[in-house]
């Protein structure tokens, strides 16, 4: 039955209810998928467990070569522990070497299987006729089996497509010519009628192209002229075909032939308007082709990137930064008595190292080394240097021999009664500053949280450093003279800070970022006593390069 | 309550009731990628690719909506993102025509010819008319998927539009020869 419908209910009609079975291997090919991400999951934890492990050996092996360095200060229950430390230090280092072997055979053979699929995928392209022909028997085998209507639907639907991109693609490519060869029975039929289209068009001199849908229009008309009764029909048909393709001047010569008597040469003339017309659709379609095909090399290339982006999980990078040093209180390390001395604070400079691993997108973890030095001086102390060694009025000063006849005091401070023992005058312009140098190893162990992750990237950092006391020296500095003094003895030798920053990143090249890192670090726990308020941070802007792989 | 407790399961990565949610929604969803996609082969790759976002998200579903139509939700963003990217080499027409009636013989015509000849249209025509024309969105909503103007929307169905009846047409007239 004909009758007029609107296209748009056509397609709502017959796709109401459309159900199609997928091919059977879809579920396995899902079901292997959803193990693999499952495996996936576990191996992270296993890298955080390295970390850990990692930066264990790297706060054991400080502490060890600290302890070498100060042997005569530490107290031997304390190497013993560090030697202990250390042992199973080593033990952690095996493991750790197994698990690393581990996964990076677990790595390869990803890797491999990753290029058999994507060659089984090319052989699959190659070999499309061969699978295709499987296929169609296995369908052609449900269908005997007596299975439901859908499945001959889709097995239609399948051959509809297959060939029809065979057709699309034979004009451009060779090696599907090769492949014609061995084409199933289907598509040889298709083939064949292509032939004899293209015989009857050499006599109609029309064009070359081998469009599957020109072929079509082709052999339709070549039918149609066979019976002139038929040419009626074949009128319709024109019509209906120019309503789509309303090119003024074709439409034009088109009307011209309707109106015209239909006799042989205009079948003839039309016939080479529309080869011309679907010459135009085929052009369209070709059009599309090397599109799809740039398209197709960009998803490639992307799906190569993202790969690529998964994999580096692990960067390491330097950075440097000026380091302002500060405290939040008026205070003074050093003594009481110099809380409301003037105090400067030196910009001093900070190198170092490290190394993250990502989490997962957005999270990371970061460690390193970084050297440390922070200095100041304590302006407005009055010194006096006696003839014989006089008692340490400042307790937190541990003064070496140079010092032990010196005593410090505050400017500030209640003037010292002046006796009238000569030896204990009081030298004059003896007014200098107190300088203190403290270097640390800082071992930072930071979570980063990333906000933007493009070219240009955001991210919020949070997270704590172990200080180890390097360096410690007080000086005293006068007259553009530094003489040191001896060193603090209320500095713990590991201390640690809370910091938090902000890191921006800019990708340059490749794998590798220019980093910048606001951080502020406050210091806890710094001296053991005797600090009197003073309330140490210090503010870095590390900047660096990073590489990740 | 059976599908709720599947999707519990699933949550819980049980490759038995992950089986099963699959069983029961791939017929459809297989059917949606067969519409959006270019091919059988792409239909196969988006289904199984849509799979995988499915179960692991499903967790995230709100068990007060529809799961088939949340599943599908799904498929068709997964489709648009593969293939919304393409420029269509837009053809500047003057007039498509308004002409929506065509005159056909509804049995004659196979749901197979009309899958295929969906998608043999250019990417963005292709999704325009599924959208359009069998999911029920509008083309405001459409032009929002696709990063696309409301009016590019309009002149996209259009033209979709007149390569299918132009593709019935020579369809059906084969068919008239045929019969004869």
């Amino acid at each position: 039955m004909k009758e007029n419908k609107n296209i748009e209910r056509i397609f709502q009609e017959k796709f109401k209810d459309f159900e199609a079975l997928p091919p059977e291997d879809s579920w396995d090919f899902i079901a292997d998928r959803l193990h693999k991400k499952k495996k996936k999951r576990i191996i992270p934890i296993w890298f955080q467990l390295s970390g850990v492990a990692a930066s264990i050996i790297l706060v054991g092996g400080l502490i060890w070569n600290f302890t070498a360095q100060n042997e005569t200060e530490q107290l031997p229950a304390f190497e013993n522990t560090i030697v202990n430390g250390k042992e199973t230090n080593n033990n952690e280092i095996n493991s750790k070497t197994k698990f690393s072997t581990d996964e990076s055979l677990v790595y390869d053979s990803k890797e491999k299987n990753n290029e058999i699929n994507s060659l089984e995928s090319d052989q699959q392209n190659n070999n499309k006729s061969k699978i295709y022909k499987e296929n169609l028997l296995n369908k052609q085998n449900k269908i005997n089996s007596g299975k439901t209507n859908t499945i001959i639907t889709y097995n239609e639907l399948e051959k509809n497509t297959d060939s029809n991109y065979k057709r699309k693609k034979k004009s451009n490519n060779n090696f599907k010519q090769q492949r014609f060869g061995k084409e199933n029975p289907e598509t040889v039929v298709v083939s064949n009628t292509k032939k004899s289209t293209t015989k009857r068009k050499s006599k109609f001199k029309s064009n070359k192209s081998n469009v599957g849908f020109e072929n079509e229009i082709s052999t339709d008309l070549i039918v149609v002229d066979k019976s002139s009764k038929e040419q009626q029909i074949m009128k319709n048909d024109i019509d209906a075909f120019f309503e789509q393709f309303t090119t003024n001047k074709t439409l034009v010569t088109n009307n011209d032939f309707i109106s015209s008597e239909t006799n042989n040469t205009n079948v003839l003339a039309s016939t080479e308007i529309i080869s011309k017309d679907s010459t135009l659709i085929a052009e369209v379609l070709k059009e599309t082709n090397p599109l799809e095909e740039l398209l197709k090399e960009k998803e490639v290339g992307k799906n190569e990137d993202e790969k690529e982006e998964k994999r580096s999980k692990w960067a390491i990078s330097t950075n440097a930064s000026p380091v302002y040093f500060n405290s939040l209180a008026e205070g003074s390390s050093i003594d009481e008595q110099f809380n409301s001395n003037s105090k400067n604070y030196t910009t001093t400079l900070s190198i170092g190292l490290a190394g993250s691993y990502a989490i997962n997108d957005k999270l990371s973890l970061k460690t390193g080394v970084n050297s440390i030095n922070l200095s100041y001086n304590t302006n407005d102390v009055l010194f006096e240097s006696r003839m014989r060694e006089v008692d340490n009025n400042i307790p937190t000063i541990s003064r070496n021999a140079n010092a032990s006849n010196m005593v410090f005091s505050s400017k500030n401070g209640t003037v010292n009664e002046i006796s009238g023992d000569v030896e204990n005058v009081i030298i004059d312009n003896n007014i200098g500053a107190l300088k203190q140098n403290i270097s640390y190893i800082e071992v930072p162990l930071e979570l980063s949280y990333k906000l933007i992750d493009k070219k240009f990237g955001v991210e919020i950092i949070g997270g704590m450093s172990t200080l180890f006391l390097n360096q410690n020296n007080i000086s005293l500095v006068t007259n553009g003279l530094e003489m040191e003094v001896g060193r603090a003895n209320n500095l713990n030798n590991i201390h640690f800070s809370s910091n938090v920053g902000l890191g921006f990143k800019y990708s340059f090249w490749k794998s590798f970022n220019a980093n910048f890192q606001p951080m502020f670090k406050y210091q806890i726990n710094t001296f053991n006593q005797n600090s009197s308020n003073f309330k140490p941070y210090f503010i870095g802007l590390y900047s660096g390069i990073s590489f990740s792989f | 309550m059976i599908i709720e407790q599947l999707i519990d399961e699933c949550s819980n990565h049980n490759t038995k009731a992950q089986e099963q949610v699959y069983r029961l929604l791939a017929p459809k969803l297989f059917s949606v990628c067969l519409k959006y996609s270019r091919n059988y082969e792409e239909a196969q790759d988006n289904l199984q690719e849509s799979f995988l976002i499915i179960f692991d998200k499903i967790s995230q579903f709100k068990k007060t909506g529809s799961f088939e139509g949340w599943a599908k939700r799904i498929v068709i963003n997964y489709v648009l993102q593969q293939y919304r990217k393409q420029n269509v080499f837009e053809i500047i027409s003057e007039n498509i025509p308004d002409e929506d009636e065509i005159e056909i013989d509804d049995d004659a015509i196979s749901i197979a010819y009309l899958t295929k000849i969906i998608q043999e249209l250019p990417d963005r025509y292709r999704l325009v008319f599924n959208l359009y024309v069998l999911d029920g969105y509008s083309h405001k909503e459409i032009a929002e998927m696709l990063e696309i103007n409301i009016g590019t929307s309009k002149s996209n169905l259009a033209r979709a539009k007149a390569i299918l009846k132009t593709k019935i047409d020579v369809n059906s007239s084969f068919d008239v020869k045929k019969s004869k």
